[in-house]
């Protein structure tokens, strides 16, 4: 494994909220780490296939920084592993941005339900055995392969108690980038919340890593929620976390960039300046980084001979599926050979938790007047017990709008009764068709939607609108957005 | 070949909401990106006026940002 990545420098994942910042702060931001899929949009149909705007790319490829992509929502642990549909928009864009190195996780997204291929919901961890480590290299090899660029898999978080004949992660991290031959996205923020949550000592897990196959690590906010740390994204590095990276980015001779990774919803109460002392963080790590002394490279990692013969990747993927898609999308066999402990009901539930916080976030940003206006007129709790019957009920999507769209029908189907719902819900899901579809789309509206606008802004239930006059409204997205009243 | 359409903008309307809207929308359009934590939107939504809180290792609870 030849590849000495080039020293890139500090920097942080790109959002669209902070493309000022970036743009004006590229003395303190030197890299931006673009992650593609947050960029596209995805149509309605079923099978549409992602997309970028060619001239969002070549705004994103503007940036003064350097720029990287990190891969979003096609992981490369599972034995569902998307090596061609999203790929050639994928490709293009990391060509585009002169990425040295591309990324992904080794985690698994989409699982086999009773009707087939299911997104189920959260990046979840794979089962560290051999067979896990030759299914993820296989995968890795093959992503490279089809990007044609070189390839690090990121360290995931495991909310899960490691299991007796599991590798440990150290030894699972190591096998599998020794198998694939590719570089390591070292996530320490993963592995301390890892640490924290008592599953694996970061300290035992670094020891255990090829060092010199990292060439990336991140670093982010954690929190306490539902009786675990965890990798939140949600502000400052923890000062303890930072002295870790300190003695740890010391001893990574391939060092190429450091990134710093906020969540979307958490950058407004974080702020700017918060934001750039993050950044002069890690800039002081930067200094401390190995500065080209050469590291005897530790011995390709040993094959570990199992003790019994451990469960199939299927088996454990097929476990996820039981306990995380809706009742009637669950595959109907049995999964073999795994044991559910009562401590993997626990993480189960915590998955099903931060799932539900998640579809229950993207709907509010999405249809965020539906929402408030929900909230006006059937009060948080019974809002939340919807919310909670829609996400029983129904798959996730990985793209905001399906899933915005998906509760749309859901609500068409369960009808409330609240002045103005059926005319902002129309209104806001029409938008998201046509962002989706790029299409311009035209609806009936009350003439007057603005005024229910300013009455959910400012936390007043809008009169019926039952009688109201309507008009055809127009909206279109590209190239410039608009809103229009069509009066022929 | 395209039917030609005559548009005017109502004076009383325009549309300002609904194009705060939508350019909402069209900056969260995108995949909703990886972490492995809580997303907070909803709870955003709920209380506009809501400050994250997170509770640090000594269970210190801080604002986000603070």
């Amino acid at each position: 494994m030849a590849l000495q990545p080039p020293r890139l420098g500090p920097g942080a994942i790109y959002l669209r909220s902070l493309d000022g910042l970036f743009r004006s702060n590229a003395d303190l931001i030197n890299v931006a780490e673009i992650e593609p899929q947050t960029l596209w949009t995805k149509a309605t149909a079923s099978d549409s296939v992602p997309r970028g705007s060619r001239g969002e790319l070549r705004y994103v490829c503007a940036l003064p920084q350097r720029l990287l992509a990190h891969g979003v929502g096609y992981p490369v642990a599972g034995t569902t592993c998307d090596q061609e549909r999203h790929i050639s928009e994928f490709r293009l864009w990391s060509e585009e941005l002169a990425a040295p190195w591309v990324s992904e996780h080794l985690s698994i997204l989409d699982v086999r339900g009773a009707r087939g291929s299911r997104n189920c919901g959260f990046l979840m961890p794979p089962l560290q055995t051999e067979k896990q480590v030759t299914l993820a290299a296989h995968n890795i090899k093959n992503r490279q392969k089809v990007l044609g660029r070189p390839f690090a898999f990121e360290t995931g978080v495991n909310y899960f108690s490691p299991r007796d004949f599991e590798m440990s992660d150290g030894e699972f991290f190591a096998a599998v980038a020794d198998t694939a031959d590719c570089g390591i996205l070292l996530d320490l923020t993963n592995l301390w919340v890892n640490d924290r949550n008592g599953r694996a000592k970061i300290g035992d897990v670094l020891a255990k890593l090829p060092l010199e196959r990292v060439w990336e690590v991140h670093l982010a906010g954690i929190e306490f929620a539902h009786g675990h740390w965890l990798d939140a994204h949600s502000g400052r590095i923890d000062p303890e976390l930072v002295s870790i990276a300190a003695e740890t980015v010391a001893s990574l001779p391939n060092l190429g960039a450091i990134i710093f990774e906020i969540a979307a919803d958490r950058v407004a109460s974080f702020g700017p300046t918060a934001f750039l002392r993050q950044m002069e963080t890690l800039h002081e790590l930067w200094d401390v980084r190995m500065k080209g002394a050469a590291v005897t490279p530790k011995p390709a990692a040993e094959p570990v001979f199992e003790a019994h013969d451990a469960p199939a990747p299927e088996s454990w993927e097929c476990l996820i599926a039981k306990r995380m898609l809706p009742a009637e999308e669950r595959p109907g066999n049995s999964c073999e050979e795994l044991q559910v402990r009562a401590e993997d009901e626990q993480s189960f539930s915590l998955y099903g938790r931060l799932v539900s916080a998640f579809r229950a976030g993207t709907i509010a940003e999405m249809l965020e007047n539906t929402t408030r206006l929900l909230l006006l007129g059937i009060g948080e709790t019974a809002l939340r017990v919807l919310i909670d019957r829609y996400v029983a009920t129904t798959l996730p999507a990985a793209f905001p709008t399906d899933e915005a769209l998906n509760f749309r029908c859901f609500l068409d189907a369960h009808p409330i009764s609240v002045p103005g719902l059926k005319e902002i819900l129309k209104f806001e899901a029409t938008l998201l068709e046509a962002a989706a579809n790029n299409i311009i789309m035209q609806v009936t509206l009350p003439k007057d939607i603005e005024a229910i606008l300013i009455d959910i802004a400012a936390g007043k239930l809008p009169r019926s609108s039952e009688d109201l006059p309507v008009a055809v409204f127009e909206i279109g997205v590209d190239a410039v957005p608009f809103i229009r009243i069509l009066d022929e | 070949m395209s039917k030609n359409v005559t548009v005017h903008v109502h004076d009383k309307l325009n549309l300002e909401q609904c194009q705060k809207v939508l350019a909402a929308v069209l900056t969260k359009a995108g995949h909703t990106g990886c972490f492995s934590g809580l997303k907070i939107s909803f709870e955003n939504v709920v209380d506009p006026a809501n400050i994250g809180l997170v509770v640090d290792k000594t269970l210190q609870v801080n604002e986000i940002g603070r």
